[in-house]
C-alpha cells in the first residue's frame, strides 16, 4: 500500500486539516489498507458520539460506586496520607479538567476495545489513529473546548509509554510486571548501606551515619531546587467526583477490601517480607492516580497529565497560579504581601489547610499561607518561601519611599516583577552553574528564540523534568539540619579527605529532624530558629546525589502517627517511581537515546554513565536494561565534572530552563521595553549573597550560597557593600514632575 | 388480631425474647471449634494475620483440637493486663498450624491427553494453541487428598473425598459445587472422563453423608450449599458418554438432593411453591470472619446482626456473593449497600428454573430406570416448577423474566444476566419460542446488552461488589450464549456468536497479555479482568477454561484470534 494513497483516504474521510503531520505518521502505522478501511468506518461520527455517551454514563454509573465507598476509601486527617494530598492538592479548576479528562480516556478505550482490538489492531497503532479524531459535538465536547486553553498539561518529551497505548501503567519487555517500586527502593537502600560502611572505613569519601554527603554542595542547593520545582510543577491527585480525597489502602495500611478500591487507585505494594515495614505489617501505601488534562486540539488518545503550575519562572509559588488566587495573598496596601506580622518577615498564617493536623509537641501551631500547598512541605522550603515574601515586602517598602504617590498596584506590580526577576538571574545564573555546570547554563541563557524554535517547541513543563529529573535534590536531603558554631569558622570540608562529624557528636545540635518536619512547620517568630536554619543549609553539606536517600525519606516521608498508634511514614523514591509509570514515562533508555543519540542494546552500554556497583544493582533488580525507570537511571548516573546531576537529567532539566525562558515573554532579560531595561539594570549587580543578607539577619554569608565555605568560596560580611552591591531600584525613582 | 401480632413480630421482634432465644439456637456453621466458631477462631481472624481470612481456617491443626484448643487457652493467659498482638498471634498460629492447602498430594490426572480431539475442532491457529494451553492448566488445578486426611478428618477443615478433583483456582483450593458444572463440561471435551466421573461420584456421596451438597469442600460451607447443578452434571456426563448405569444409579440420590432443596428452600408465592436461597446458621461466615463481624458493626443489636449473617450466607449460597441483586433497600430499590442484603427474600429466576431442569433431568433418568411413576413425579414437578416461572417470574411488560421481591411484593425490574437464565435450561413453553424470541431481542437493545466490548456485565450496578457490573463471569457468558442459541432464531443465533466470539478473544487478550486465566472480567475491556468484591481477583481458573472448552466446541470453526468476525456494525 502506497503512502500517498493512505493520505488521501484519510484526508477525505477523516477530515484532517494538518496534512504534513499526517504524512509523517501514517509512515509509522501498521496498518494495512483493509484495516485502515476498517478502521475510518468504525470511527463515524455516530460511532465516536456511542463512545463518548458510553463514557459519560459509565462515569454516572461509578458516582453510586463513590458514594458506596466514601466513607471507607476516604483520607483520614494526620495521615501519611493526608500529607501526601496536602502535597498534591488539586484546585476546583483542574478537577473540573480531570473529570472531563477522565471522560475523554473512558471514550478512547472503548473505541480501543470495541473497534481495534476486535480487529486484531495493536493498541499503539490504535492510539495513534484515533489521536486524529477531535471529540464529536457533544456535552463532553463542548466543556472540552470552552476548557483546552484555559489550564496547564504537562508536555511530554518523549511519547507517553502505557501498556495499553493508553492508560494502563508498562510492564516488563517479557510483559511481566514491572519490580514493584518499594522494591526497587529497598534494594538500592540496603546495597548503599553496605557501600556507605565499606567507604566510610576506608575514608574515601565523607560520609556520615546518613550516608555519603557531597564534598562541596551546601544545603541550599537542595533547597532551591524545591522551591524551582513548586513553581514550575504542581502534579495533583484525582478526586471523587464530589470532590472528595481518595484513600488507597485499609486505615491498618494493608490492602483494601476490593469492594471499597477506587478505580482511580494505584497504591504501593510492600511485599510482605519487607525488611523495614515487616514489623510495622505494613502492606499498602496510599497511591492515587495523577489528574489528567485534556489536550489542546481535545482529541481521543493517549492520557496526559495536569501540571497545576505555571511554566514560567514567575514565583507562582509565592504569588499564586492565577489574578484569584494572588488576590488571597495580597495585603491591598502599600504593594504588600499579607503576612502574619507586622514587620512583613513572615508568611500568613492559614489555620492548617495546608498542614498535616497532628500536631505533636514539637511542632509549633502554625500553619503557613503561600501561593501554593507545598509551602509547609519542609522547613528549608518554607524558609525560603519566607526570604522572597521578605524580599517583596522590601522592594516594595522601598519604592513607596522614593515613590510616595504610587498606588497599592503600581508598588506590589513593580516590586513583583523585580522579585521575579532576582529569582530568574539567580536561577539561570548561580543555581544553573552548580546543578549543570558554567558551560551548560551559558548555553541555556544564550538560547535564541529564533535559531530554536523549531527544535524547542514546547511552552510548557515536560512531564520528565516534574516528574523525574528535578527531583533529584530528594536525594540530597540530609535527615537532620544542624546547626552551627556562632563564630562562623569555616570548620569543615576545606580537604576532601576530611569526613565531617557525625551527628551527635557534641558540639552541633540538630536544629530540626527532617522526619518530624513534613507539614509540620517550625515558628519562624522565634527570629533565632529562622536565622539558624538559614545559617545552618549555607553551611551544611548536602547529601551526594546517588541512588540513595536518608531514612527520613525513605522510610518516614511523611510520618505520622497511623492506626493502633504505629508511628511510621512514606518511602519518597518508590512513590516517585510510582509516579513515573502513572504518568507515562518511557524507560531510562529512551531518553538516553533523545538526548544524545546512543542506542542502549545492553547492560555494558550503560557502563560509561553509570558506576559498576550500582551498574551492578540495577541489573539485580530489573530483568533488563529495557525496564530502567528514569528516576532510577537517571539519579544513578555519574554526575557531570562541575555540575551537580548527571547527563540525562542534565539533558532534561536544561530542556526544561531553555522553554521556561524562551516561552516568557516577560523574562526579565528578554524584554526590551523600558521596563525591561530597567530590571535589567536592577538586579544587573545584586548576587544571591546580599540577596540572604537582606533578608536574614545572617552576618556573613558565602560568595556562593550553593557551595559550603571553604577557601575558594569564602564567606563574605554582610555589611561590605563593595564585593556585595545592593538591589539598584534607582531606575524606578519617578521625576515629580512625571509623576 | 393474627394480622397485628404478625406485624408486631416483624417490626419489633428485638423486644420479644422467644425470638433471640430461637436465633440462640440456630447451630453454628459447623460444630468445630477451632475452624467454625468459638474464642480461637474470633482472636485470630480479628488479628487480621492473614491478608485473607480464608487462609486461617484451610490450615491443618498439628495437634488434636481438644489439644489446641487447651494450649490456646494456656496461651492467652499469659496475658493478663493486655492481649496478644499480631505477631504473637501469628507465632502461635504458626506453632500449631500447618500452612494452607497442606492436604493435598502431588497428582497427575491418568486421563490427561496431551492433544484432545476438540483442538482439531479449532479452526484458528493461535486460539489452537490458546485451548492447548489451557488444557495444560487442568495439571495445575487438579487435587488429590492425602490418606492420612480421611484417617484424620479432624484436623482438617477440607471434607475428604474419595476422588482427586479439580478446583477453581487460587484461594479457592478445593471443589466447589456449581464451578464444578462447567469444569466437568470442559474436562468431558479434554477428554478426561475418568477425572470428571470421579468428581461425580464425590458428589453423589457427598449427598449420602450430608444429605445435600455444601457450598465448597470445607467443613464450614457445611450449612450451605449452591446453585444445584449436580443434575445438569450427570445429564452433560450422560449426554457424553450414554452411560446408562451411572444415570440410573445416582437417580435416588439426586431426587433425595431435590427434595432437600423442595422442603429447606421454598415459599409459597401466588399459590406456587418456588424456590430462594437461606440459611440456618448462626454467626459470620467462619472463611470471611472479619469483614462478616466489620459490616455486622452497623447493625444495632444481634437479633438484627445475625439476621444480617444469614444474609450474607443465603448469598453466598447463590454463588453470587456479592451483588445488588440481593440488596432490597428501605425504598426496595438495589441501590443500597451490604447492609441492605434481604436474600432471604428474593425468588431468584435461575435457581427455579434450575429447579425445572433438576426434574427434568430426574425424571428422565427414572425413565432409564423403568420407574415410570417416578418418571411422572418428576414430570410433573417440573411442569409445576415451569408453570411458576411463567406465571410469578416472566414480567409481560419487560418482556423477560425478573427476581421477584417477597418484602415488597413486586417484580425487580433490573437488569440481571440471571434474567435470561430459563433460556438456558429451556424452561419456557416450546410454542411461545417466536415469541419470546421477540422479546429477548427487543430487552438485549433496550438494555445495551451488546454495547460492552468485554461481554454482558452481570448487572448494571456499579457497586463495588463482584457480582455487579463491571464484572464479567464465565458461567453467565455461558449461560447466556447457549439460551440464545437454543432459542432457535436467527437473530438470537447470531448473537450468541458474536457475544462467543467476543468472550473468546477477551479471554485471549487477557491470556496473552498476563499469561493467566481469570475468575471474573471486565465488560467495559476487552481483555481486562475484573475487581471488586472482598478479595482479589484469583486465576485458575476452573469455569473459566470449562466455557472456553464448550464454546470451541460449538463455534471452533468460525472464532478468530483478531476477531475479524465480530460485526460491528458497519
Amino acid at each position: 500500500m502506497k503512502k500517498t494513497t493512505l493520505s488521501i483516504i484519510l484526508m477525505l474521510v477523516v477530515n484532517l486539516n494538518n496534512v504534513s503531520s499526517l504524512e509523517s505518521d501514517i509512515e509509522e502505522l501498521n496498518l494495512n489498507f483493509n484495516q485502515i478501511k476498517r478502521l475510518i468506518a468504525s470511527f463515524s461520527n455516530e460511532n465516536l458520539i456511542k463512545a463518548v455517551n458510553f463514557a459519560t454514563e459509565s462515569t454516572d454509573s461509578s458516582k453510586s460506586l463513590e458514594h458506596r465507598i466514601s466513607t471507607k476509601a476516604k483520607i483520614r486527617n494526620g495521615t501519611i496520607s493526608h500529607s501526601q494530598f496536602i502535597e498534591s492538592l488539586p484546585n476546583n479548576d483542574t478537577k473540573k479538567i480531570d473529570s472531563v479528562a477522565q471522560d475523554i480516556l473512558k471514550a478512547s478505550s472503548y473505541l480501543l476495545n470495541l473497534y481495534c482490538k476486535t480487529a486484531g489492531i495493536s493498541n499503539k497503532d490504535c492510539v495513534k489513529f484515533m489521536s486524529k479524531y477531535t471529540l464529536p459535538e457533544t456535552k463532553l465536547g463542548l466543556k472540552c473546548f470552552q476548557m483546552r486553553k484555559n489550564h496547564h498539561a504537562y508536555g511530554r518529551l518523549l511519547p507517553a509509554s502505557y501498556q495499553d497505548g493508553l492508560h494502563k501503567i508498562r510492564r516488563s519487555i517479557s510483559k511481566k510486571e514491572l519490580p514493584l517500586p518499594r522494591v526497587i527502593s529497598n534494594s538500592l537502600y540496603t546495597s548503599g548501606l553496605n557501600e556507605i560502611n565499606q567507604r566510610s572505613e576506608n575514608k574515601l569519601i565523607p560520609t556520615t551515619s546518613e550516608g555519603v554527603l557531597d564534598r562541596k554542595l551546601s544545603l541550599s542547593a537542595a533547597q532551591w531546587t524545591q522551591f524551582l520545582e513548586h513553581d514550575l510543577s504542581k502534579t495533583v491527585v484525582r478526586s471523587m467526583s464530589n470532590g472528595a480525597s481518595i484513600e488507597c489502602c485499609d486505615q491498618e495500611s494493608v490492602s483494601i477490601q476490593p469492594r471499597y478500591l477506587h478505580p482511580s487507585c494505584l497504591p504501593l505494594v510492600i511485599p510482605s517480607d519487607d525488611s523495614h515495614y515487616r514489623q510495622l505489617r505494613v502492606t499498602c501505601l496510599n497511591y492515587v492516580r495523577s489528574a489528567l488534562a485534556v489536550n489542546d486540539q481535545c482529541r481521543f488518545g493517549s492520557i496526559n497529565q495536569l501540571n497545576q503550575a505555571t511554566s514560567r519562572l514567575d514565583l507562582s509559588q509565592l504569588y499564586g497560579i492565577d489574578e484569584a488566587e494572588q488576590e488571597k495573598l495580597r495585603r491591598f496596601q502599600q504593594g504588600l504581601l499579607l503576612t502574619s506580622t507586622d514587620d512583613g518577615s513572615l508568611l500568613p498564617n492559614n489555620l492548617e489547610h495546608f498542614c498535616s493536623s497532628s500536631s505533636s509537641n514539637e511542632t509549633s501551631n502554625v500553619c503557613y499561607l503561600s501561593g501554593d500547598s507545598r509551602v509547609n512541605a519542609n522547613p528549608l522550603v518554607t524558609s525560603l518561601y519566607t526570604i522572597f515574601l521578605r524580599s517583596h515586602n522590601q522592594i516594595a517598602q522601598k519604592l513607596r519611599r522614593m515613590n510616595p504617590k504610587w498606588n497599592d498596584n503600581q508598588l506590589f506590580n513593580v516590586a513583583k516583577y523585580i522579585n521575579v526577576a532576582i529569582y530568574q538571574k539567580f536561577i539561570y545564573n548561580d543555581w544553573a552553574n552548580v546543578v549543570l555546570g558554567k558551560r551548560t547554563a551559558l548555553e541555556i541563557r544564550n538560547k535564541n528564540f529564533d535559531h530554536d524554535v523549531k527544535k524547542y517547541k514546547s511552552d510548557k513543563v515536560s512531564n520528565e523534568f516534574g516528574t523525574a529529573a528535578v527531583k533529584f535534590y530528594n536525594t540530597m536531603l540530609p535527615g537532620d539540619v544542624l546547626s552551627h558554631q556562632d563564630d562562623f569558622t569555616t570548620m569543615t570540608s576545606q580537604s576532601s579527605e576530611n569526613t565531617i562529624e557525625a551527628r551527635g557528636s557534641g558540639k552541633r545540635r540538630e536544629i530540626l529532624k527532617l522526619q518530624d518536619s513534613f507539614y509540620k512547620p517550625r515558628d519562624f517568630s522565634k527570629q533565632q530558629i529562622f536565622d539558624q536554619l538559614m545559617n545552618a543549609i549555607l553551611r551544611q553539606n548536602s547529601m551526594a546525589v546517588d541512588n540513595s536517600y536518608v531514612d527520613d525519606l525513605s522510610l518516614q516521608l511523611y510520618r505520622s502517627k497511623m492506626f493502633d498508634n504505629k508511628v511510621f511514614g512514606g518511602d519518597s523514591l518508590a512513590f516517585d517511581i510510582q509516579r513515573t509509570r502513572d504518568h507515562g514515562l518511557q524507560p531510562y533508555i529512551s531518553y538516553i537515546k533523545k538526548c544524545f543519540n546512543i542506542r542502549v542494546t545492553r547492560w555494558d552500554d550503560l557502563r560509561n554513565i553509570i558506576k559498576e556497583e550500582d551498574l551492578a544493582k540495577l541489573r539485580s533488580i530489573y530483568e533488563s536494561f529495557h525496564d530502567i525507570d528514569l528516576i532510577v537511571g537517571g539519579l544513578s548516573e555519574i554526575p557531570i565534572e562541575n555540575a551537580t546531576v548527571g547527563p540525562t537529567f542534565s539533558c532534561i532539566l536544561s530542556d526544561q530552563l531553555i522553554n521556561s525562558r524562551l516561552f516568557d515573554e516577560t523574562f526579565y532579560n528578554r524584554k526590551t521595553d523600558d521596563s525591561g531595561e530597567k530590571v535589567m539594570k536592577t538586579v544587573e549587580n545584586y548576587s544571591a549573597t546580599r540577596f540572604i543578607c537582606d533578608n536574614t539577619h545572617l552576618k556573613m554569608v558565602q560568595k556562593n550560597i550553593f557551595h559550603i565555605p571553604s577557601d575558594e568560596n569564602p564567606l563574605i560580611d554582610c555589611s561590605d557593600y563593595e564585593k556585595l552591591p545592593k538591589l539598584d531600584l534607582s531606575y524606578w525613582l519617578v521625576m515629580q514632575s512625571q509623576a | 388480631m393474627l394480622m397485628l401480632f404478625s406485624l408486631l413480630l416483624i417490626t419489633s421482634s428485638a423486644f420479644i425474647n422467644g425470638l433471640t432465644n430461637e436465633i440462640d439456637e440456630l447451630p453454628k456453621p459447623c460444630p468445630s471449634e477451632i475452624y467454625c466458631h468459638g474464642r480461637l477462631l474470633e482472636t485470630v481472624q480479628m488479628a487480621r494475620i492473614f491478608n485473607d481470612s480464608k487462609t486461617f481456617v484451610d490450615m491443618k491443626l498439628k495437634e488434636s483440637p481438644s489439644l489446641t484448643l487447651k494450649k490456646f487457652d494456656e496461651f492467652m493467659a499469659k496475658f493478663i493486663d493486655r492481649v496478644p498482638d499480631q505477631n504473637e498471634i501469628q507465632l502461635w498460629v504458626k506453632e500449631n498450624f500447618e500452612p494452607a492447602g497442606s492436604e493435598f498430594e502431588d497428582w497427575v490426572p491418568e486421563d490427561y491427553s496431551k492433544s484432545p480431539e476438540i483442538l482439531n475442532k479449532i479452526n484458528d491457529k493461535s486460539l489452537r494453541s490458546f485451548a492447548e494451553d489451557l488444557n495444560k492448566i487442568w495439571l495445575d488445578l487438579g487435587r488429590k487428598m492425602k490418606k492420612e486426611v480421611a484417617d484424620n478428618q479432624a484436623l482438617y477443615s477440607i471434607i475428604y473425598v474419595q476422588n482427586p478433583v479439580i478446583v477453581p483456582g487460587g484461594r479457592f483450593r478445593e471443589f466447589y459445587y456449581w464451578d464444578s458444572y462447567w469444569i466437568i463440561r470442559g474436562l468431558l471435551l479434554s477428554e478426561m472422563v475418568n477425572t470428571a466421573q470421579g468428581m461425580i461420584r464425590n458428589f453423589l456421596s457427598i449427598i449420602e453423608r450430608f444429605g445435600f451438597i455444601p457450598n465448597g469442600g470445607r467443613i464450614y460451607y457445611s450449612m450451605r450449599s449452591q446453585p444445584p447443578l449436580l443434575a445438569p452434571m450427570i445429564k452433560t456426563y450422560f449426554d457424553h458418554t450414554k452411560d446408562y448405569q451411572l444415570a440410573i444409579a445416582s437417580v435416588d440420590i439426586l431426587a433425595r438432593e431435590f427434595e432437600y432443596w423442595m422442603q429447606n428452600h421454598t415459599v409459597l408465592v401466588k399459590g406456587h411453591r418456588m424456590a430462594k436461597y437461606g440459611d440456618k446458621s448462626s454467626g459470620p461466615r467462619p472463611e470471611s470472619f472479619r469483614e462478616d463481624i466489620e459490616t455486622g458493626k452497623d447493625f444495632p443489636n444481634d437479633t438484627e446482626r445475625e439476621a444480617h449473617y444469614s444474609e450474607l450466607k443465603a448469598a453466598a449460597e447463590s454463588g453470587m456473593d456479592f451483588s445488588s441483586r440481593w440488596f432490597i433497600d428501605k425504598n426496595g430499590t438495589n441501590n443500597g449497600d451490604l447492609r441492605d442484603l434481604k436474600t432471604r427474600s428474593i425468588i431468584p429466576v435461575e435457581l427455579n428454573a434450575i429447579l425445572f431442569w433438576n426434574a427434568k433431568i430426574i425424571s428422565e433418568f427414572y425413565g432409564y430406570a423403568n420407574l415410570s411413576d417416578k418418571q411422572e413425579e418428576y414430570y410433573q414437578m417440573s411442569e409445576k416448577f415451569y408453570k411458576a416461572v411463567e406465571e410469578v417470574l416472566w414480567n409481560e411488560e419487560a418482556g423477560v423474566w425478573l427476581d421477584y421481591d417477597l418484602i415488597n411484593e413486586k417484580s425487580r425490574n433490573y437488569f440481571v444476566a440471571t434474567n435470561l437464565s430459563p433460556l438456558w435450561m429451556r424452561c419456557y413453553n416450546p410454542s411461545k419460542r417466536q415469541y419470546i424470541s421477540d422479546r429477548v431481542v427487543n430487552y438485549i437493545n433496550e438494555n445495551n446488552l451488546d454495547s460492552f466490548p468485554g461481554g454482558v456485565p452481570t448487572t448494571m450496578n456499579n457497586s463495588g461488589e463482584q457480582w455487579d457490573k463491571p464484572n464479567v463471569w464465565a458461567p453467565f457468558q455461558h449461560m447466556l450464549i447457549v439460551g440464545l442459541d437454543n432459542l432457535e432464531d436467527d437473530r438470537t443465533k447470531k448473537i450468541a456468536q458474536e457475544w462467543a466470539q467476543r468472550w473468546v478473544l477477551s479471554n485471549y487478550i487477557a491470556y496473552k497479555d498476563t499469561g493467566a486465566m481469570y475468575e471474573k472480567y471486565l465488560a467495559n475491556e476487552l481483555g481486562g479482568h475484573g475487581g471488586g468484591g472482598e478479595y482479589e481477583v484469583q486465576k485458575g481458573f476452573g469455569w473459566t477454561n470449562g466455557v472456553l472448552f464448550d464454546l470451541f466446541d460449538r463455534y471452533g470453526a468460525v472464532l478468530s484470534s483478531s476477531g475479524v468476525n465480530l460485526d460491528q456494525n458497519f
